[in-house]
């Protein structure tokens, strides 16, 4: 075919473009891998929630109340009422787009529904048809539409596939709050009976026993005892756990899963060794044993009932101020809605640190410090000996968990905590982390595992910026302080990344601390210990750190 | 020219087309986003697929092993694993390459000189679909396996508190109370 001039087929002529649709054409599909299964009638029942019934979302009928519709519309007129943000939420979105590509659900999976500008739509669309004139005259044409059960369904896929992140709301000029919408999307969802399982079973676990598993104040110091004795065979060093003890100086609160999950544990150690070193006059509640609230995830209602105990049993044990552990929404709940909610705690002290005197006054109104604001400051006062190359066998980055970093601005407290601990740390590119951090893809109480496929793609663009600094420079932890994120992050990474581990900022602490009289040859984890010092104290504590913190990418 | 020339030469309109196709597989107002945010980390989609079938390209072009390949296409396929795709659907975007590859002959494929090096070409196409077809395979077993090992991670230490009991019972050691009251009630979730 000498000669020939072969005309290669153009992009133009490719049918680049599907036919178009609109959104609302599009029915829900309730697609396995992709959905949660509804609330247990027996726990959502403990809880006192309206509309009890068996149902599977993959049921045809969904058997909604006689009066559903009234309900709902009901609700959501009384919320427009309560909640000023909520109106002018509904109102001012102009559709700019700029939100439009910024939810990680979106990212990963093209639904267009998964933009948080349609996302919103789903809910604004029936407020317009029934709260505004144009609605009601023009329909459709307005962006209007009937509240129809074939809604409901939508609303509750769609409402359970946002982990009222926040992301989006950052690139919103109008500061519209996707997250909220969905917020009031699940309470009216809830309202008509329509709550999902891995919310509610914590929710009523939390609700009788103070945490999300359900453990009892026998077990809850079995554990604690049992981590004692781990942490004793590790380091040689017998800490204390004080439980219940009245006239402590601090409440410690922390996310259950510290205590009976994995990795979560490793942190559990290193609060210990950490309180153990530097003599804290503490105590843990059996009561308030749960720093997470699945209430958060249900309604306002049920947020206030679960968080109510933690100053219920700061008072009753008479400590001055509380400090919490690595959990992610408990931070959202407390900086955001614990002083009004079930404050103010004026039994309670403005925070200052008992070993360097430093005043928390950024914590004044909800008296509760973050355990790596409490740590950087025992580094930056020099209280703590941290042998860093204990660390030499991780190369750590580090994941801003959305609700500390987006809802708390905790951005450079834990990242002082990992540069004092280990010496080698990167940074994943710029767009990816802080404000601008990537979900997990299973926060809000959607981590479950008949929704995993989902969560893969909510949270492949975390894991592609992981898998990017695992290529580049060979990282192998993933750091964060978020009892979720400890929970599903290792099965996406396994799945996106393999060879990236999961890690607490404690647990890097905990492996760096040099403790009086210990003798350590392996870590937290009980693998060998790298450069460990041994019980004479030698080691490699004045290498100088290798600063490899990386953000040119 | 051969095959391969002809593949060279007009790569970046081949691929182009290629990648296309792949993208219209996704709903039309992703399309656009997908196709045209350059950024890798904030279009991850767009960007593996574009990245991952340009090697997959190069490595057929220049006759890689079947290793190769699969590593190549790992990406696109592990994507497209978990997306709302059915599994003809997710691996189907293999042989519209030989749909774009004939069309860019222009009507000079059943030329004898060609007709050989076309059908070669054609059957490695297909082997890069049968590849891909395993490693969608791969992928979903591995969902089912996380997703059963991950339950496991959630209550880790309790379990681990058990078989500590267990033990006690079997080498003959006292059992307190504390020991065998059921320590957890209600949901079996954290
Ligand atoms: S960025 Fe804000 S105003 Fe623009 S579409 Fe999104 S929610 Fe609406
Ligand atoms: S809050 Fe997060 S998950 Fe929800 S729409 Fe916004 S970016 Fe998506």
């Amino acid at each position: 075919m000498a000669g020939a001039k072969p005309k290669p087929e153009k992009l133009s002529s490719v049918d680049y473009h599907p036919p178009s649709q609109s959104w609302m054409d599009v029915p829900p599909n309730v697609r396995p891998g992709t959905f949660n299964w509804a609330a247990n009638p027996a726990n959502a029942a403990y809880l006192d929630l309206p509309h009890v019934r068996k149902w599977q979302p993959t049921d045809e009928d969904w058997k909604l109340p006689d009066n559903w519709q009234q309900i709902v519309l009901e609700g959501l007129a009384d919320r427009l009422q309560k909640y000023r943000s909520l109106k002018l939420f509904m109102d001012i979105c102009v559709r700019c787009g700029a939100c439009a590509d910024k939810c990680h659900f979106f990212l990963g999976s093209g639904d267009p529904k998964n933009m948080p500008v349609l996302r919103a739509e789903l809910l604004r669309s029936v407020y317009r048809r029934d709260f505004t004139t144009a609605g009601k005259i023009l329909g459709k044409l307005a962006g209007a539409r009937p509240l129809t059960p074939q809604v409901i369904k939508e609303w509750f896929l769609y409402f359970y596939q946002c982990t009222e992140c926040r992301r989006c709301s950052v690139f919103c000029p109008y500061g519209i709050d996707t997250a909220e919408i969905t917020m009031m999307g699940r309470e009216l969802l809830n309202s008509i009976g329509l709550g999902i399982d891995w919310i509610t079973t914590p929710a009523a676990n939390c609700f009788r026993t103070g945490n999300h598993l359900g453990i009892q104040p026998h077990g809850f110091k079995d554990s604690l005892d049992f981590a004692v004795d781990e942490l004793a065979e590790i380091t040689g060093v017998r800490v204390e756990a004080p439980i219940n003890r009245k006239g402590a100086e601090i409440l410690f609160v922390s996310p259950s899963a510290d205590y009976f999950a994995s990795p979560h544990y490793y942190t559990l150690l290193g609060y210990l060794a950490l309180f153990h070193e530097i003599g804290l006059d503490y105590t843990w509640s059996a009561y308030a044993s749960e720093g997470g609230n699945f209430g958060l995830f249900h309604s306002s209602d049920m947020m206030k009932r679960l968080n109510a105990k933690i100053y219920a049993e700061a008072r009753r044990l008479g400590v001055k101020w509380i400090l919490g552990g690595e959990c992610g929404h408990m931070w959202r709940v407390l900086h955001q809605y614990m002083d009004t909610m079930n404050g103010p705690a004026d039994f309670l002290e403005e925070p200052v640190s008992p070993i360097t005197g430093t005043k928390f006054d950024h914590a004044r109104a909800t008296k509760m410090v973050h355990i790596c604001e409490f740590t950087s400051d025992l580094i930056a006062n020099g209280k703590l000996k941290l042998e860093k190359s204990r660390n030499d066998n991780v190369r750590v980055t580090f994941h801003d968990s959305c609700n500390p970093a987006r809802a708390m601005g905790l951005l450079d407290e834990p990242r002082y905590c990992i540069d004092h601990a280990c010496n080698h740390f990167f940074e994943m590119p710029e767009n990816t982390i802080r404000e601008q951090t990537f979900c997990c893809g299973s926060g809000s109480g959607i981590g479950t595992d008949e929704n995993f496929e989902m969560r893969m793609r909510g949270g492949f663009p975390r894991a592609n910026a992981v898998k990017y600094v695992h290529e580049i420079h060979g990282v192998n932890m993933l750091a964060c302080i978020c009892a979720i994120d400890k929970a599903t992050l290792p099965p996406l990474l396994e799945f996106w990344v393999p060879g990236v581990e999961v890690c607490g900022v404690h647990e890097l602490i905990g492996n760096a601390l040099v403790m009086k009289g210990e003798h350590r040859v392996s870590d937290l984890r009980g693998e060998p210990l790298p450069g460990q010092a041994g019980a004479d104290g030698e080691g490699a504590a004045d290498q100088p750190a290798e600063k490899e913190v990386s953000k040119d990418v | 020219m051969s095959i391969r020339e002809h593949l060279l030469t007009n790569r970046a309109d081949i691929l182009s087309s290629w990648i296309g196709r792949t993208f219209a597989t996704y709903p039309a107002d992703s399309v656009r986003f997908f196709a045209t945010r350059s950024d890798r980390f904030a279009n991850p989609v767009g960007d593996t697929i574009k990245r991952g079938l340009s090697a997959v390209f190069d490595s057929l072009v220049a006759g890689a092993d079947p290793e190769r390949l699969r590593e190549d296409i790992d990406a696109v396929i592990r994507l497209r694993s978990v997306q709302n795709f059915s599994a003809q659907d997710a691996v189907g975007f293999v042989f519209a390459l030989k749909e774009i590859v004939h069309a860019s002959l222009n009507g000079h494929a059943g030329e004898s000189a060609l007709r050989e090096d076309l059908s070669a070409f054609d059957r490695r196409v297909d082997q890069l679909a049968l590849l891909a077809f395993d490693l969608y395979m791969s992928c979903r077993e591995q969902v089912y396996d996380i997703r059963a090992r991950e339950e496991k991670a959630r209550s880790a230490k309790l379990l681990a508190r058990a078989h500590q009991i267990i033990e006690r019972h079997a080498t003959g050691q006292k059992i307190t109370r504390d020991d065998i009251t059921p320590q957890v009630e209600g949901g079996e979730r954290q």
